[in-house]
């Protein structure tokens, strides 16, 4: 889970990372009173996860208190990428000797400790990334082995840095790390940091990314009120809120639906994570296209599984509907009670394929062919052969109704 | 022979009075190969359909050798059960459980790293040795276990648990029996990945030819490519990734675009592997064809 920037500000403030004096404002009225509170120039930056946030107009300066609410009034309510601003962080502005960047992250090959320092930071990141990638210094550290602030003045001077930066430097490495450990985070990363044009090192922005199976752990987020929220590249669509709501009902088993694309055409239903991705991909392979993705695996009730099937029938200009499970353990025959349900009550009228296998799956077959439900497939089956069987469904279906209009 | 485990292992189950713990039991017992002891706090003299439960892993292994063990407590007490089991010499441990911290994932990783122990998992439903070893619940009761997996030539080892049981019932129904099938692990940190699988596989002679499954996201596949190409794995690898129409995901700041660079894409994984000269199978009923295709050419040297 990510945080905005001023959570993960206060999260550093809690271990003594230097951040610019500033608060967060929902109103422009509200950024005006803290931009005179703090009666320096300022800076008004929203408050959004999406990348590049500053080219996207997103960071504006203000000079006095009149000129930060107008900022805030020009952000707040805006959308930048998928998301729209709804708080603004009004903070001092900095005068700004040098941007470096600094990160503490798990390695992703190695499942050590990763420290990234570079003397250069700021909006340049990413093409020093690309073009300079020897200019960051990158530092792997055992979890078994404390990390010391000597560890971070090594680093400092890895990087460059001189005179009073490399103490600076090295003690803000030495506090990101603790962050990093003590909030149980997978990313604590500052871009920029800054140094001062009186040699101060300050978090310019925070970076901040937990994880949420820690969260139980960390008081921090309980003290400043930080809610856990599951992550989500975009806005949750009208169907993706219900599936929240449908799955916080019941706490036995799990409902994780998300919309794709919208020109797909048929509802699934699927069974386990690794299974649901396998069958996108099969769907792909025979030239078919799911609307959205729907697990509803860890034996689930029937009737959350009624529920999960109803709401994939529900989206609109569907031709087509799967329900499919891969060999699983859970007790069939109630994925069966819910499916015939929900079938019954609804009668689609679009070509509806199911195949279940694994625990109880005889059972459950004679339960869905005893509801009338046609095209019910025994474990036999294979997956690819219900999804060939579904794709000629559909074409007959289209050529009847092309044959009648 | 299989790898991990086989008809001679001797399991435990730390959390066996839990309601995972009681189902491997009991999934375990069914099997012909039930946990020789249990461990839950507090619960020492007490038994689970007659295995002896003790308060401590100490105190267990004072009265029973022990191979491996099963971690079947909840993701926050995971990272103290492996070290106990660590400390009490156990060499082998499986992790049951999803959603373990990250962090304790690393921890334990290296502590197992430096201390010479195989972590299997987390995130697993279980490993088996057709008709010799089930650890867990693979296939679910007896009757339908014995219909999914089948004892044979085909080394599966698998990220998603669900695939195990699926991909072992397309081999089983093609006449190909699996000498060991295991969950390795859905999470980022896993303890037996692709190439420490190989690797065991590698030295099974039982084993003549591998499957993998494989999802998007880490460098475990990657890895796996690199294992082969520099000639640890010698026999033929049929590899299924899935992923290619992978759900939109979210970037986590610069470092991880950093680190990340390279790998993870269903791109990178499929042409690393294809490089190294794995056969993949496109669709699920490919993999019992391709398996076919390899056990059918004579191995080289």
């Amino acid at each position: 889970m990510r945080l905005l920037e001023y959570r993960g500000k206060q999260l550093f403030a809690r271990i003594g990372i230097p951040v610019p004096r500033g608060r967060v404002a929902t109103e422009p009225a509200q950024a005006e009173a803290i931009a005179r509170e703090l009666g320096v120039p300022v800076m008004v930056k929203a408050q959004v996860l999406a990348p590049s946030r500053g080219a996207r107009g997103g960071i504006l300066p203000a000079d006095d208190a009149a000129a930060a609410a107008q900022a805030a009034a020009q952000l707040l309510g805006r959308s930048l990428g998928e998301e729209v601003c709804r708080e603004v962080l009004v903070e001092e502005r900095l005068e700004i000797a040098q941007e470096l960047y600094a990160a503490v992250t798990i390695d992703p090959i190695r499942h050590d400790i990763l420290f990234l320092l570079s003397a250069r930071g700021g909006a340049e990141i990413e093409k020093i990334f690309a073009e300079f990638p020897q200019d960051v210094i990158r530092h792997n550290h055992s979890p078994l082995e404390p990390f010391f602030p000597f560890h971070g003045r090594q680093l400092a001077r890895a990087a460059g840095l001189t005179g009073g930066a490399v103490g600076g430097v090295g003690q803000i490495l030495f506090q990101l790390y603790q962050a990093f450990r003590e909030f149980q985070a997978k990313l604590v990363e500052i871009n920029p940091l800054v140094i001062t044009a009186k040699g101060q090192v300050v978090a310019a922005d925070a970076i901040v990314q937990l994880d949420e199976d820690a969260a139980f752990r960390v008081r921090a987020l309980k003290e400043l009120g930080i809610p856990m929220e599951e992550e989500r590249p975009r806005a949750p669509t009208a169907r993706e809120l219900e599936a929240i709501e449908i799955d916080k009902k019941d706490y036995r088993g799990v409902v994780h639906y998300q919309d794709l694309d919208a020109a797909g055409d048929i509802g699934v239903v699927s069974v386990g994570s690794g299974f649901s991705l396998t069958l996108l991909d099969i769907l792909d392979r025979y030239g078919l296209h799911p609307a959205n993705f729907c697990d509803c695996s860890g034996s689930p009730p029937a009737s959350k599984v009624y529920q999960a099937v109803k709401l994939v029938l529900s989206i609109p200009g569907i031709r087509g509907f799967l329900f499919m499970s891969g060999v699983v353990t859970q007790d069939l025959t109630v994925t069966a009670q819910g499916i015939v349900q929900a079938f019954q009550e609804l009668r689609p009228q679009i070509p509806f394929v199911v195949r279940l296998a694994g625990n109880r799956d005889r059972e459950a077959y004679e339960l869905l062919q005893a509801g009338g439900i046609t095209h019910a497939f025994p474990r036999k089956a294979l997956v690819e052969t219900c999804v060939e069987k579904l794709r000629t469904l559909m074409r007959e279906q289209e050529r009847k109704q092309q044959a009648a209009s | 022979m299989s790898i991990l485990v086989d008809a001679n292992t001797r399991a435990i189950i730390q959390g066996i009075t839990g309601e995972s713990g009681v189902r491997f039991t009991t999934r375990m017992t069914e099997y012909g190969s039930p946990p020789v002891a249990g461990v839950t706090p507090g619960k020492g003299g007490q038994n689970v359909m007659g295995v002896p439960v003790y308060d401590t892993v100490a105190e267990l292994v004072r009265e029973h050798q022990v191979d491996f063990s099963s971690i079947n407590v909840p993701p926050a007490f995971v990272k103290d059960a492996v070290l106990e089991a660590m400390a009490a010499g156990i060499k082998k441990i499986f992790i049951y459980a999803e959603r373990v911290p990250m962090q304790d994932e690393m921890e334990m990783m290296a502590y197992a790293e430096q201390k010479g122990v195989t972590i299997v998992g987390p995130n697993t439903p279980g490993i088996v040795s057709p008709g010799k070893f089930r650890l867990g619940g693979l296939g679910g009761a007896r009757e339908y276990a014995d219909q999914i997996f089948t004892p044979g030539p085909v080394g599966l080892v698998s990220r998603s648990g669900g695939m195990t049981s699926t991909i072992a019932y397309y081999l089983s129904q093609s006449g190909l029996g699996q000498s060991t099938a295991f969950g390795c692990g859905g999470d980022a940190i896993i303890g037996t990945p692709f190439k420490k699988a190989l690797e065991l596989f590698e030295h099974d002679p039982e084993t003549k030819v591998v499957v993998m499954f494989g999802e998007i996201g880490t460098y475990y596949e990657e890895e796996a490519a690199e294992f082969i190409r520099a000639g640890g794995c010698t026999k033929p690898v049929v590899a299924f990734i899935a992923g290619k129409r992978a759900l939109p995901g979210f970037r986590y700041g610069h470092a991880g675009a950093l680190v990340q660079r390279g790998f993870g894409s269903y791109e990178s994984k499929v042409e690393a592997l294809r490089a190294a000269g794995v056969r993949l199978a496109a669709t699920l009923q490919e993999i019992p064809e391709l398996v076919r295709q390899a056990l059918a050419v004579p191995q080289a040297g």
